[in-house]
């Protein structure tokens, strides 16, 4: 069982993590997007830190629900609301609770995935975040139904969202900006594939 | 391009300061949210909640219809750029009548995220909404693929609808429908002659010569259907009713209404010289004007040109049309 000063630690080690990486964000992305995705980013992961920290409640369910918000504020670029999405999937699970399960715990990549889909309605193999984070979701679920171990199955959910994300790579996005440059952009690995490959790493 | 402003990052917040500042007994802010105003009547009980928003620059649209008989708060973005969806739970919050909200805005990418968003935080507090969006920019999709056609100044159409609607007690579901039945019979077009530039940029948004117009250029500047020299009004008005007519398949004998809109630099002497050759196109194809809307409505800041659009009416449209309605931009 995990209590809210657990989430706590563990979303600032994700947030230091991603800020850390800013600039091979922003690298990624300035090939095939904008060039704004590290900046965006760090602006969203700050908020979201600070938000969660400063939060003083027993409600896990609202403490994500301030943090999405703050995410949304802080970066209203669509990676930032699909990842605002994603956190609101999970405040929504959370509602009134006050610690979370290890069987529940498991379930998050998932519903943080079903968050971005709903909102960004992408499909697997249009190059976005989605083809690392639904690799790694399902490793994660998958690796704890045979060993019934949290840290294989995080550790299992981050070595496929690595692999994934790098076999983006090669990939002709088929969504967003980088789908006007076609083959130009094919070359590069997803920058948002990255970036969860950077946070599911950030999380064993 | 010159503004009055002072600094680039406050144009939209001092703006909106100034206009609830100027109309205190109609319009007020959702709490210290200044990016969310509402109707100072609100929240107006047992009547379905309308709120509206989009990126800043487009006067009268968004905010200018917020007022009696039209929709009850707004979500201010950016210039040219979406509201978060916490402004619009804030605007959606301090109106809701105990009879839902209905989200009713342009198709846009950012807007439509951010107020599903919003839609699935209120659902967590119980308060049920709905979103309808304007899809009538015919320069931006087929008809067979109306749906995801931007939204432009046929919006005004929607929210008159709906405003009437709602003030008669009609349930969330019943203003949706007939502000569906609106969407589907409205389609605009519209053309650029000169461009904008967002607040503290070094450029404007796009380039255009002197002698050149673009037909079917959306409100932020997105390209249109071709670029030519400049046309006569009476070129203009026969290329864009025409193209309406044809996407609508509207019938001789059919009642419509037709609005002409600014987009922001062009004069009104100029608006009614397109309306006057609109009319014209109308009358050649017995197609009956109802109701006759000119002016300023959907906005590009300082853009120079214009678009008309058209609803195609039936006696349900008709009534709500001719129902009063007054904000602090506009009165009928």
């Amino acid at each position: 069982m995990n209590s809210i000063d657990d989430v706590k630690t563990l979303i600032t080690e994700i947030s230091n993590t991603v800020i850390q990486n800013k600039d091979t964000l922003s690298d990624l992305d300035s090939k095939s997007g904008d060039g704004d995705l590290g900046i965006s980013m760090e602006a969203a992961f700050a908020a979201i830190n600070t938000s969660c920290q400063e939060y003083d409640g027993d409600d896990l369910g609202a403490m994500m629900l301030k943090a999405s918000m703050a995410c949304n504020r802080a970066a209203p670029s669509t990676m930032g609301t699909l990842i605002s999405s994603g956190i609101l999937s999970i405040a929504k699970l959370l509602k009134s609770k006050t610690s979370i399960e290890e069987q529940e715990l498991i379930t998050l990549p998932k519903t943080f995935t079903e968050g971005i889909v709903s909102r960004g309605k992408a499909e697997l193999g249009d190059k976005t975040i989605l083809d690392a984070l639904v690799p790694m979701a399902n490793a994660v679920e998958e690796t704890y139904a045979e060993s019934n171990d949290l840290y294989q199955s995080f550790k299992a959910g981050a070595v496929a969202a690595e692999e994934a994300a790098e076999a983006t790579r090669g990939m002709q996005a088929r969504i967003g900006r980088a789908k006007w440059l076609g083959k130009r952009a094919a070359e590069y690995p997803d920058a948002g594939a990255m970036l969860c490959a950077i946070i599911a790493k950030s999380l064993v | 391009m010159k503004k009055i402003m002072n600094n680039p990052a406050q144009f939209v917040d001092d703006s909106l300061k100034g206009i609830v500042a100027a109309h205190p007994e109609m319009l007020k802010f959702a709490g210290d949210d200044i990016r969310a105003v509402v109707r100072a009547a609100a929240p107006v009980k047992d009547k379905v909640a309308i709120i509206t928003g989009g990126g800043y620059g487009h006067l009268p649209t968004f905010l200018g219809f917020v007022g009696e008989g039209f929709c009850d708060g707004v979500a201010a973005g950016n210039v040219f750029t979406s509201p978060s969806s916490e402004t619009i739970v804030n605007a959606a919050q301090a109106t809701h009548g105990g009879k839902g909200v209905l989200f009713l805005f342009g198709n846009y990418t950012g807007d439509t995220m951010n107020f599903e968003m919003a839609g699935e935080i209120l659902a967590m507090d119980d308060i049920p909404s709905a979103i309808v969006k304007g899809s009538d920019d015919v320069a931006s999709a087929p008809r067979d693929e109306w749906e995801t056609r931007r939204g432009v100044a046929g919006l005004f159409f929607a929210y008159k609808v709906a405003g009437a609607k709602a003030r008669t007690g009609a349930s969330l579901n019943e203003v949706v429908d007939v502000t569906k039945k609106v969407g589907e019979n409205t389609v605009t077009m519209g053309i650029a002659l000169s461009s904008c530039q967002l607040p503290g940029a070094k450029k404007p948004i796009f380039e255009i010569s002197d002698y050149d117009m673009e037909l079917g250029m959306g409100i932020h500047g997105e390209p249109g259907v071709e670029r030519s020299t400049l046309k006569t009004s009476a070129e203009i008005a026969n290329m864009i009713v025409e193209r309406l007519i044809s996407d609508l398949d509207i019938k001789p004998g059919a009642e419509i209404a037709i609005l002409v809109n600014g987009l922001g630099a062009t004069s009104r002497e100029e608006l009614y010289i397109l309306f006057n050759d609109a009319k014209q196109e109308l009358d050649k194809r017995d197609i009956k004007i109802s109701k006759t809307y000119v002016g300023e409505f959907a906005t590009s800041m300082e853009m120079q040109g214009a678009s008309i659009s058209l609803l195609v009416l039936d006696e349900e449209l008709k009534a709500l049309l001719d129902t009063p309605a007054e904000t602090p931009f506009v009165k009928f």
